[in-house]
């Protein structure tokens, strides 16, 4: 269940000008709820944001997060921030079914001006993420040169040729879905032979 | 009629000096230095030697020109002619961006640049990770028309010889469109 406020948290995220990314923790205020508590958006550091994640009724849970990208779609330091994420409930000891409610509602939302990308985990595959994430950079140096693979193979914009990137490097471990800018009408996109992107709408 | 013969002189001593192969493909002439061997995709996806990333991956490069000159790998893309190849500003800017992860974990490593080579212009992105070079390259027509995606990779201790190599890829690439 996402925030009802997402699309404020959006635009609050679109208007703030400049290079630097910014974004929000998405926290839930307890977990039987499902309620989230108020979003305020924070700037990233020398461009990157990184979330601050907390689990505690008191700061709240963080249960997704979101920021904007530039130019190109969700990367594989965002598909490893589930896997950090994860790695903090066993640190702190959070029960089995804390973990397992993380690891069934968590997601990662980028936000570009033009599109709003969500990812998600999908069950079985924590394991293999954890263990690719041992080598977080070298897959964040194939993802990039991936993209420019793709670009070049395909003449797809950089966008689209980060979308396919990140689906040949993680294939099924992660659901990619895509809504149409202030929108939040996710729905799975995948690519074509050609490298397009295609959405898949539900029947 | 003086000035054109002098032309086609000149060219063709430059690629009897300068190189062996020429790659031709649509509207482009590329020289490629003496002793630079063609590989096939196969030979290119069994090269071992080139990246820990690379040894990682499940990718397999197959891109539809390859050469290795001693340790240099050049990869040749066909060219592109849509607006996602040809700005190759929007394509800086967002290599700019992408390849920022580097610097957040500590490599400088990473320059672009945008030049105006003769009647051509080249975006220039280059990286060293892993102890080898990445350099990706678009060269591009005076008329924004026609940019040819070029990739070199290399040990870093090459560096200095693939400078001059790409060099003599820039002057010499002649678009005949």
């Amino acid at each position: 269940m996402l925030p009802g406020n997402l699309n404020n948290t959006v635009s609050d995220i679109l208007s703030k000008p400049g290079t630097n990314e910014w974004g929000a923790d998405l926290r839930l205020s307890s977990l039987t709820s499902r309620t989230y508590n108020p979003t305020s958006i924070t700037s990233g550091v020398n461009g990157a944001w990184d979330g601050t994640f907390t689990w505690n009724p008191s700061e709240g849970f963080s249960i997704g997060a979101m920021h904007k990208h530039f130019a190109t779609g969700p990367s594989p330091d965002d598909v490893f921030s589930f896997v950090k994420n994860r790695q903090k409930l066993s640190d702190i000891g959070a029960s089995d079914v804390e973990k397992q409610f993380y690891e069934k509602n968590s997601y990662e939302i980028v936000v570009l001006n033009n599109a709003t990308f969500m990812i998600t985990v999908n069950p079985g595959w924590w394991g293999t993420l954890k263990n690719m994430s041992n080598n977080g950079t070298d897959y964040e140096n194939i993802f990039r040169n991936q993209i420019i693979e793709n670009q070049n193979t395909n003449q797809t914009d950089e966008l689209t040729a980060s979308v396919a990137a990140l689906q040949q490097i993680f294939g099924e471990a992660i659901n990619v879905y895509k809504a149409p800018m202030d929108t939040t009408n996710f729905a799975i996109v995948n690519i074509d032979q050609n490298g397009n992107l295609i959405i898949i709408t539900c029947p | 009629m003086k000035k054109l013969f002098f032309l086609c002189l000149l060219t063709a001593s430059i690629f009897n000096c300068r190189a062996q192969i020429v790659h031709s493909a649509e509207h482009i002439i590329l020289p490629l230095p003496k002793g630079a061997q063609k590989l096939t995709a196969q030979q290119v996806n069994t090269l071992t030697s080139l990246t820990n990333s690379q040894a990682i991956s499940k990718f397999k490069l197959a891109p539809p020109y390859n050469f290795r000159f001693d340790n240099i790998v050049i990869n040749i893309y066909n060219i592109g002619r849509n607006e996602a190849s040809n700005n190759l500003t929007r394509k800086k800017a967002s290599r700019d961006e992408g390849f920022s992860f580097l610097k957040r974990r500590g490599n400088n490593s990473y320059h672009s640049v945008i030049k105006d080579i003769y009647n051509k212009r080249a975006l220039i992105v280059n990286y060293t990770y892993g102890g080898h070079v990445y350099c990706f390259v678009d060269i591009q027509n005076s008329d924004k028309t026609f940019t040819l995606p070029l990739k070199l990779s290399y040990p870093e201790a090459d560096s200095v010889k693939a400078a001059g190599l790409l060099d003599d890829i820039l002057n010499n690439a002649q678009f005949t469109q």
